[in-house]
């Protein structure tokens, strides 16, 4: 995958707010690939949303550029983007493809970070707060540990190759 | 007398027209006046103090104006300054005012010059009249003696001061309360009688009985003046130990502030260290989220893409036996792995070609791994992701809970060290110097008095030298016998005061450690003994005479102790049908500024359940710390009025010159 390969994604008011030195992400790529996960989760790519604001919305939508290789570097981020991509076409071939997982972490992280930012910019109090109530709220015990039985057996039998 | 309402206006910090009114019911009689320190309390009892005798114990006591008054009107122009006082006496109702004008200095300085006074002493007669008192100082006087003053306005921060050995106090009060203005003036007069037949009996006594006459006028006159002296500079010696004890509280006071700063100061660094600390959680949080906050909402597509992978490792897709990569060289370089040719179009190359479909990526097969050697580890992340978050976020709340309670902590002691005074060092220097002076008045009173005793006993060899002196003369023996007659009675007078005055010392003694050990219910007892020392004593091993230390709030509570008696007697002789020319007491009420100065709670409980019996009317000023819940209890139920003093600072928005609201507070009839 080329190193210098960059993309444009939707930022918005949330990735001012918690990316800093002092805010909870240190980096944009790292909430990038958090609201794509949470886009993901909730069901709702928006593929189709234009990146600009033409709707109004005062949630400051702009595009960003960002350079692939923050994430395709990253050993854990990698196996998310390229595990969202899957998961959004049913190709496998999308965990090779840079285009298509950027295409699915541009497309499910507008939605996500809009979701982000409605959800816990918008809620007021402190940032930090609200994004830890944001994430306890999707908490479940339950799955939590049913998901870890099932992912260590798979990493057993496909370690087995 | 029974107050019933005190108006002050522009007096020291009580800016404008302020009144209070006073308890009055027999079941509450109890006046509470709420104020934080340097609110205006002492200003208050001193406001009753500078309406009855123009007398202010306050630092600049000739500046009553108040300042926010003059800084409204120009230099040169006035400013009146009203203090009023309804009360009820013997079944009539008086009303009695002074008005001082102030004029306003020039210069920036906020003083005044009083220019003018207005005293008045109105009341209403049996017909419903307003009448006017003649002379309203000395009626005032009359009817709440000055000399009681000490009894009842007081300050409970330094009362124990009045039993610290103190005799002279004791005694002067005990004379006090009973107010023996009768034996006094016989003692005057006999006095002045018996130097007038000294007089005559010089004028027709012989030479030497003239001489001896004459000697003893010249001591007596000698002695006279010692006394006066002597007085002086007791006085003096009290007033240097008043303004020492007073400077010795506000060092001990400003010592504590510094303690205080420095108690407050390690808070705030402890303060610091846990903002520092509950940043770093906050950034431990945020890193959690930034690192492990995807995979609660990921992790699905995680397992998806796994579900997929083991599905083509099943099929046998991955690993693959023949790669890719093998078969593309083998077509490019035309040659089969067996060394056979594969020209295009022929059947090997044919056969080659159809293992690319059925050749695995390699691609795919590394991804596979790499996801797949994460899985485990991404799952157990995603468990201790929120098992760390709880840790952090425990740990937070600890922090922050901790946060408050240091803050709380930091708020307490600088309440406690608002208000500051005069830098240590010059309280020191004043100390030292007053020390000094005390030592001084002490070596000063211990050599006039030992003057006197000579003179005295010089005295008494001239005395008996002239009752020993032959007189023929009739008229000069007239006089003489006359003169012993007055001298006579002059010492009886004398032993009926001191026999009087002894037994209202043992009156108040029973009553006085009746008091006292209801309240500190210790072994100890008090006994005012004949010199008028207030003594504290323990009956130890069958010797009741065991004399003990005791600390500052038990004086305290003997000096309440004690000023309960007097007031008591006073009042129990006014009530009395039995006849007593000497002491007939009175009814007087009884103003305390902090009665609870230095006591402990528990003793302050018991103060409180006393102070409502202490007079017929009481007016307590308290901080609020001082009204805890204990005293509340107690004093609450017998509080028929209650004030609270609103200080505004001139820090404050809108504020440039201090001063004192009196509020009723709220909730209170």
């Amino acid at each position: 995958m080329s190193q210098a390969l960059s993309f444009e994604y939707e930022s918005n008011e949330a990735y001012e707010r918690l990316v800093g030195q002092e805010a909870p992400f240190n980096a944009r790529y790292e909430l990038l690939v958090f609201a794509a996960s949470v886009g993901y989760s909730r069901g709702t790519p928006a593929a189709d949303a234009p990146v600009d604001d033409p709707d109004g919305t005062n949630d400051s939508r702009q595009p960003k550029e960002m350079r692939w290789n923050y994430i395709d570097q990253n050993p854990r981020l990698s196996v998310v983007t390229a595990s969202l991509a899957y998961a959004d076409t049913g190709e496998p071939k999308a965990i090779l493809s840079a285009d298509q997982q950027i295409e699915t972490l541009v497309s499910y992280g507008a939605a996500g970070s809009r979701i982000i930012y409605e959800e816990v910019i918008s809620s007021g109090g402190d940032d930090l707060d609200s994004l830890v109530d944001f994430v306890q709220e999707h908490r479940d015990d339950d799955r939590v540990e049913k998901q870890t039985g099932v992912l260590e057996q798979l990493e057993d039998e496909i370690s087995s190759l | 007398m029974e107050l019933l309402s005190l108006t002050v206006e522009n007096f020291r910090q009580f800016y404008g027209e302020q009144t209070i009114e006073f308890a009055t019911d027999t079941d509450e009689n109890i006046t509470v006046i709420h104020g934080s320190n340097g609110s205006g309390k002492t200003t208050l009892l001193n406001a009753f103090t500078w309406l009855f005798y123009d007398t202010v114990t306050l630092p600049h006591p000739d500046s009553v104006a108040s300042e926010r008054a003059l800084a409204e009107v120009s230099p040169g122009d006035k400013v009146v300054v009203r203090g009023k006082l309804v009360f009820n006496h013997e079944g009539t109702e008086y009303t009695f005012g002074r008005e001082q004008t102030v004029k306003r200095d020039g210069g920036s300085e906020l003083v005044g010059t009083q220019v003018d006074e207005e005293v008045t002493l109105r009341y209403v007669d049996e017909y419903g009249n307003t009448k006017t008192r003649s002379n309203p100082s000395v009626a005032i006087k009359q009817i709440m003696p000055e000399r009681l003053r000490e009894v009842f306005f007081f300050d409970g921060e330094t009362i124990d001061k009045m039993v610290a050995n103190d005799q002279d106090r004791v005694q002067e009060a005990i004379r006090n309360i009973m107010g023996l203005e009768i034996l006094d003036r016989a003692d005057r007069h006999l006095d002045h009688v018996r130097r007038e037949f000294q007089g005559e009996m010089e004028k027709h006594g012989s030479d030497e009985l003239q001489s001896l006459i004459a000697q003893q006028d010249e001591i007596e006159e000698k002695i006279q003046q010692k006394q006066a002296e002597l007085s002086g500079e007791k006085e003096s010696k009290q007033q240097a130990i008043k303004e020492l004890d007073q400077v010795k509280e506000t060092l001990e006071s400003r010592k504590e502030s510094q303690k205080l700063q420095q108690e407050r100061e390690s808070l705030k660094s402890d303060l610091k260290e846990n903002e520092e600390a509950i940043k770093e959680v906050n950034s431990e949080i945020g890193t959690l989220i930034a690192d492990g906050g995807q995979l609660p909402f990921a992790l699905p597509a995680i397992e998806r893409t796994a579900e997929m992978l083991n599905k083509k490792r099943k099929s046998g897709e991955i690993p693959s036996e023949i790669k890719q990569t093998l078969v593309e060289d083998l077509l490019d370089s035309d040659e089969c792995i067996c060394g056979r040719p594969l020209p295009h179009g022929s059947e090997p190359r044919q056969s080659v070609v159809a293992y690319r479909k059925r050749a695995g990526s390699s691609e795919l097969e590394e991804m596979a791994m790499q996801i797949a050697g994460r899985l485990s580890e991404l799952a157990n992340s995603q468990e201790s992701f929120y098992s760390d978050l709880d840790e952090a976020l425990e740990q937070r709340s600890e922090l922050t809970e901790k946060k408050r309670d240091l803050q709380e902590e930091i708020d307490e002691k600088s309440d406690k060290i608002k208000g500051t005074g005069e830098e240590i060092s010059e309280l020191e220097q004043r100390r030292e110097e007053l020390e000094a002076d005390r030592e001084a008045y002490t070596e000063n009173i211990g050599r006039i008095q030992g003057r006197i005793d000579e003179l005295e006993s010089d005295l008494s060899d001239v005395e008996d030298q002239i009752a020993e002196a032959e007189e023929e003369n009739k008229l000069s023996e007239r006089a003489r016998r006359r003169a012993q007659t007055a001298r006579y009675l002059r010492d009886r007078v004398a032993r009926l005061y001191a026999g009087f005055q002894d037994k209202v010392r043992q009156d108040v003694n029973d009553r006085v450690n009746d008091t006292y050990q209801k309240i500190l219910a210790k072994e100890y007892f008090i006994e005012i003994s004949e010199d008028y020392k207030l003594e504290f004593r323990q009956e130890v091993k069958g010797n009741p005479d065991q004399s003990v230390a005791v600390s500052t709030g038990e004086r305290q509570v003997a000096s309440l102790s004690f000023i309960s008696s007097l007031v008591s007697l006073a009042r129990e002789r006014y009530r009395s049908d039995e006849d007593s020319p000497y002491f007939s007491g009175g009814i007087y009420p009884v103003v305390m500024d902090s009665p609870f100065g230095a006591l402990d709670p528990d003793y302050q409980q018991e103060v409180s359940r006393i102070v409502p019996e202490m007079a017929q009317q009481v007016v307590v000023m308290l901080t609020d710390a001082q009204w805890s819940d204990e005293v509340a209890g107690k004093m609450g139920p017998r509080a028929g009025r209650e004030y609270d003093l609103i200080y505004h600072d001139s820090g404050e928005d809108g504020v440039t010159y201090e001063y004192t609201e009196i509020r009723p507070r709220s909730g209170v009839a």
